[in-house]
């Protein structure tokens, strides 16, 4: 059985993300454009429509999540479902041997902090899908009192300090794999 | 207060603080990365040139066994010399990665270190200090000459047909490193790659034209 507490933790540090996620599509629209047409899996006619409708997707899901929208878990699945299509997309270009344009996926950063695709993307995409779903899993209600709110504000600055670090060390060691063939 | 609640408190700002070390140390990772861009070792111009046959050399090392050093070899191994001496420090710490990269290349790499001077207790000293039984060190005036070494650490790498396969004067591992990448992909500098490119380009350029 899981604390909601943990459900709330999860659910609204995957909302901030998400929020984060497409107000940096929308901020830099050019550089997300040029992502979507690098990754190769949309005919060029859709670039355009695509590159607006999924930034607005991510606000929305993000929305759902912060406010704890669900209905039957709806928001999990759908933000699992777009999770594994962003996962799908780059397992489809490293297979092809294209890993050097930026993943489109990095934010918070400065501008030109670029992330390369990697296998490490597809296992955070992983993670990030597997703690969605958790949030389906059957959870006892309990009245939060002022001490789980105090958690839960810890608990996600936490999160958003490791999702952080864990971006960074995916970016270097990309960097480092550019000047390093073996 | 309830030492439950005390003690998570502690921990939570224990945890946040170690998230933003952690968080700052990889950004400083990542800016290294981009500020320090790979850099090949110096290649002066005088001296033998890269592809010419070296001249074989037996020389006895400091513990009396007979050393050769170029031309070509007899056990089918390159061989990296390393001129270094007791008096330069920043040989003293590039010995352990010339190890280190001979031990990573042991299967098709020799490292002989070479040094010159008469003073022969100091340089036993100074093996003994840098751990080099290992490796033969050779004391030898005429092979620092035969290469034109003029700056130390120095690293001259011969290959299995004891032609020179690359040399330099080298401060880092990736300047040692860039020795073997030379030898391995035939392309002794910066320049003649970027020469080189320049001419498939312009070759292109023409086929396009005509």
């Amino acid at each position: 059985m899981l604390d909601p507490l943990i459900i709330k933790a999860i659910s609204i540090g995957l909302g901030l993300m998400f929020i984060l996620a497409g107000y940096h599509k929308l901020a830099d629209r050019p550089a997300f454009r040029i992502a979507l047409l690098e990754y190769q899996v949309l005919p060029e006619i859709l670039i355009v429509p695509a590159s607006r409708a999924i930034p607005f997707a991510e606000l929305m899901l993000g929305g759902a999540w912060v406010f704890g929208w669900s209905d039957a878990g709806m928001t999990a699945y759908s933000s699992a479902v777009l999770l594994g299509l962003y996962a799908a997309a780059i397992v489809f270009n490293i297979a092809r041997g294209r890993l050097h344009f930026d993943c489109g996926c990095g934010f918070g950063g400065k501008r030109n902090n670029e992330q390369y695709l990697s296998g490490g993307l597809v296992t955070r995409n992983i993670i990030l899908i597997a703690a969605a779903l958790v949030t389906t899993l059957p959870a006892p209600s309990r009245s939060l009192g002022l001490g789980d709110y105090a958690t839960l504000v810890a608990a996600l600055l936490a999160m958003a300090l490791i999702f952080g670090a864990t971006n960074q060390l995916l970016a270097n060691r990309a960097a480092i794999n550019t000047w390093r063939k073996h | 207060m309830d030492a439950v609640v005390v003690s998570s408190v502690i921990l939570w700002v224990v945890v946040i603080v170690l998230g933003l070390v952690i968080l700052a140390l990889a950004r400083q990772v990542g800016i290294l990365h981009e500020r320090v861009a790979p850099a090949g070792a110096l290649m002066p111009t005088s001296g033998p040139k890269v592809g010419e046959l070296t001249e074989a050399m037996s020389i006895a090392d400091i513990n009396g066994h007979t050393v050769t050093v170029g031309g070509p070899s007899t056990d089918h191994m390159n061989t990296l010399i390393m001129f270094i001496s007791p008096t330069c420090p920043v040989c003293k710490s590039l010995v352990p990665t010339a190890k280190s990269l001979a031990s990573s290349e042991r299967n098709r790499l020799n490292l002989v270190f070479a040094s010159d001077g008469d003073k022969l207790e100091r340089h036993q000293a100074y093996t003994k200090d840098l751990n080099l039984d290992k490796y033969p060190y050779v004391l030898s005036e005429k092979l620092g000459m035969s290469f034109e070494v003029s700056k130390l650490p120095f690293a001259v790498l011969i290959g299995v047909d004891g032609t020179l396969q690359s040399k330099g004067l080298v401060n880092t591992r990736e300047h040692l490193e860039s020795l073997i990448e030379a030898m391995d992909t035939g392309i002794a500098t910066l320049q003649d790659y970027v020469g080189q490119a320049q001419q498939d380009i312009d070759r292109s350029v023409k086929e396009k034209a005509s």
